[in-house]
């Protein structure tokens, strides 16, 4: 008996947090900040910022196949291996296929990584705010339910994490994408700048800007008191990056959690639900599987915040069955799991550009450019609904000649020439959350934890070909004014899921009855449960999204001390 | 692992396809590169050396060989290219190694520089037509193309060319978005 109140004892903490990857970091930081004792849970292994980065410092040559995986890798990871980063030096950072199964209903490419820091170390870092043309998408439009949130409740929170994070961008003063607190730009090329003029000359709403990203481009305190220092322009960014020159949660919020003494980090430990108390009507805490044993373990604590990513915190609510959520917790009007959206990113526009031959770069850019969203901003114009932004990338290609054999081989390969510019660009497109795109348990299949393998039924719609089908145009047009040649267009069909922005099924909303969240991320039937992750997302907007998962998470982290001071928690 | 087992029959096989009376004799050392799949001998590691210096010959700057380029070629052939492709390689490789011999009567390591080039350069145009025995394929391309893909790839990527010739830096400390190149702007410079 005392034996048992002992060891619940010392598995009782103020608050824990699910996940240990963007949103879970700045869960933990904030939380621990705060003087509450912080449990996080990270089903994967520990990644320590310098040290479990085993391929940040090699050089090209040392791998031995310069970068490309093996055939029998990639065979054994049909999914992983269409993501673009999973390659020779950054495979260690993603799941493997077959490690963790799940059931597509419709093909969906689920990219994760698993580890503490979650995808934060593998993530492109592009970073824009929300604009309140954002949050007004479903009333205007007649989609999903209204968000129950606004810009200003946001934009004091945005600031915050911009500051902390490290956030390099140019103030360009669009309404659509509201500037930040920005570390200086990066540069744009001879070609991008050209481009930004010819467009801004024909089209008063129409802009290309340059990334904003989590890159520290001015040294600050706050970024040394973090051990941070600028970014380098290795752009080796996804093997880790030994300056911390770019935010992950490992180089950033997660020593920052440690060093306050209040956080605990488990790894290996995967949540398999949370524990709802009827008598006390609330959660104490969560029930966890060793990774590595397998046993079953208990954690409790007065809030839980679930970070485990979009998708997993969808299957953790949904596996948290009890007599009082039967369907899931929290899910009293049987909308977990539903209305689900994603970015479209299939579409691409190439061009080549004849001219500014005398023109190069120096360094490498881990950063490109950007033009956000155009169309139906102001009003509808399109026979679509929502928009695009898309991505902008220029660069020079090299011509060399492999003509020959022996010496005259030899001396075309040490006398390479610039070729010309290319200029690329991709869709980011809105897509909207429906109820039939759907995430749920699997009836039948469990992983190797005795947790039921999430069934994943998405798809694209009419809205989303229409989309990408105006998209190309519009930048052929664009590409077309400004002179380029060589102009390809194309749509891959790529299955929902590679975006790596899902999004949504524990949606925000003010009705209990038509959402799962409130307007400060908590469960609207069990306050002390708070999702702050993607799942949370009431439509997908086109920016990238982990920006607002931070500042959402600081949102919800100060509202929760607040409530537990004045004792509402 | 049957899979495994196959490959490494087909390694030997064609391995010891290679081993033709005028061959023994020859280095029967192993070879130095360890490789998941295909069973190279040294002999064969020699020759394929050999075969990428003749490509990308030793001038004031190293040659393929030194280079290593040869092994890059074995390691993407092992683990990145599928069971048909490595057969034919290799079948490709001793077809050569046959057709050099018929047409100057010396194997591969005993010709000179100029004849193993010369020789390399008739595959290159078609000119070589391997003797095929009844139901065999002619895989003369389907080992250079990659051969020479492969070395030249090996050669630009490792270390000696890519720090001393080209002046990769692993830390450029930052970005320019815009460099005026003038006539005598140096490869670092163009290159960026
Ligand atoms: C290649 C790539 C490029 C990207 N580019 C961008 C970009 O430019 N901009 C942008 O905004 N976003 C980008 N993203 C997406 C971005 O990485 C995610 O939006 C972000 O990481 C989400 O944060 P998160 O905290 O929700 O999830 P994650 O960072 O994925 O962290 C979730 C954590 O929870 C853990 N977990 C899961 N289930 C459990 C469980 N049952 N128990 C315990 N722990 C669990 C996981 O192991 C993981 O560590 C990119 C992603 C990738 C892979």
């Amino acid at each position: 008996m005392n034996v048992n109140i002992d060891s619940k004892e010392q598995h009782t903490y103020d608050a824990i947090v699910i996940g240990s990857g963007i949103s879970g970091g700045w869960a933990a930081k904030e939380l621990a900040e705060k003087g509450l004792k912080t449990l996080v849970l990270e089903r994967g292994r520990d990644v320590k910022h310098g040290v479990d980065y085993p391929t940040t410092n090699m050089k090209p040559w040392e791998f031995e196949h310069k970068g490309q995986l093996s055939l029998d890798v990639q065979k054994e990871n049909p999914v992983v291996s269409k993501c673009y980063a999973f390659r020779e030096d950054a495979q260690h950072f993603f799941v493997k296929d077959k490690e963790h199964p799940y059931v597509q209903d419709k093909p969906f490419d689920w990219i994760r990584g698993y580890q503490v820091g979650g995808k934060s170390l593998l993530w492109a870092r592009q970073t824009q705010r929300w604009s309140d043309f954002d949050f007004t998408g479903p009333q205007r439009d007649g989609f999903a339910v209204d968000w129950p949130i606004r810009y200003k409740d946001i934009a004091p929170w945005y600031s915050y994490v911009e500051q902390f994070a490290g956030i390099s961008g140019n103030k360009d003063g669009l309404a659509e994408l509201p500037d930040g607190e920005f570390l200086p730009p990066m540069e744009m090329t001879k070609i991008e700048s050209y481009f930004k003029e010819k467009v801004a000359a024909r089209y008063k709403d129409r802009h290309i800007i340059i990334g904003r990203c989590a890159h520290i481009t001015e040294v600050k305190p706050i970024f040394i008191e973090q051990g941070r220092v600028k970014c380098q322009h290795r752009d080796l960014c996804q093997r880790g990056c030994p300056f911390g020159g770019y935010f992950s949660s490992n180089a950033s919020t997660i020593p920052w959690a440690l060093r306050t003494g209040n956080m605990t980090l488990r790894p290996h430990s995967v949540v398999d639900s949370i524990i709802y108390d009827e008598q006390k009507g609330r959660a104490t805490g969560v029930r966890v599987i060793d990774a590595e044993t397998k046993e079953s373990i208990e954690f409790f604590a007065r809030i839980i915040f679930v970070n485990a990513a979009a998708l997993n915190t969808n299957l953790i609510l949904l596996n948290s069955k009890s007599s009082r959520f039967p369907q899931g917790l929290g899910n009293d009007n049987g909308l977990l799991g539903k209305f689900v959206a994603f970015h479209n990113y299939r579409a691409r526009v190439s061009a080549e550009y004849d001219g500014f031959e005398n023109f190069t770069k120096y360094g490498n850019r881990p950063n490109g450019c950007y033009i956000p969203r155009f169309r139906n901003v102001r009003k509808q114009e399109t026979d679509f609904l929502r928009g695009y932004a898309a991505g902008l990338y220029s660069s020079r290609s090299i011509d060399r000649s492999q003509e020959g054999v022996g010496e005259e081989l030899k001396s075309n390969l040490l006398s390479p020439k610039l070729g010309p510019w290319h200029v690329n660009s991709h869709i980011m497109g809105e897509t909207i959350p429906k109820e039939s795109n759907t995430v749920s348990l699997s009836p039948t299949l469990v992983d190797a934890w005795g947790i039921p393998q999430l069934k994943i039924n998405i798809d694209y719609d009419d809205n989303d070909d229409k989309m990408v089908k105006d998209y190309l145009e519009q930048i052929s047009e664009m590409f077309t004014d400004a002179g380029f040649t060589n102009i390809k267009t194309s749509d891959s069909h790529q299955a929902p899921g590679l975006d790596i922005h899902e999004m949504g099924g524990v949606r925000m909303g003010h009705d209990p009855k038509t959402s799962l969240l409130n307007k400060w991320n908590q469960l609207h039937a069990c306050k002390n449960v708070f999702v702050t992750d993607g799942a949370c997302m009431t439509s997908t907007a086109t920016q990238n999204p982990s920006l607002t998962y931070m500042a959402l998470t600081a949102r919800a982290v100060d509202y929760a001390a607040k409530q537990i001071n004045a004792k509402e928690l | 692992m049957q899979r495994r087992t196959a490959l490494k029959q087909i390694g030997i096989l064609a391995g010891g396809a290679m081993l033709l009376p005028s061959c023994i004799g020859k280095t029967t050392a192993p070879a130095a590169i360890s490789l998941n799949k295909l069973v190279i001998s040294g002999q064969q590691e020699n020759l394929l050396a050999l075969m990428a210096e003749a490509l990308i010959p030793k001038t004031d700057t190293p040659g393929a060989r030194e280079v290593k380029a040869h092994h890059f070629v074995l390691h993407m052939l092992d683990d990145c290219y599928e069971m048909d492709a490595q057969q034919k390689f290799l079948s490709g490789f001793a077809q050569a190694q046959q057709a050099i011999e018929a047409k100057t009567g010396k194997e591969f390591e005993d010709c000179s520089l100029q004849e193993q080039q010369t020789f390399l350069k008739e595959i290159e145009e078609g000119k070589i037509v391997p003797q095929l025995k009844a139901g065999e394929e002619n895989n003369l391309e389907a080992f250079y193309k990659p051969f020479k893909g492969l070395t030249i790839r090996g050669y630009l990527g490792s270390e000696y060319i890519m720090t001393n010739i080209f002046g990769y830096n692993m830390i450029p400390g930052k970005f320019q978005g815009v460099v005026e190149l003038s006539a005598d702007s140096d490869l670092k410079t163009i290159l960026g």
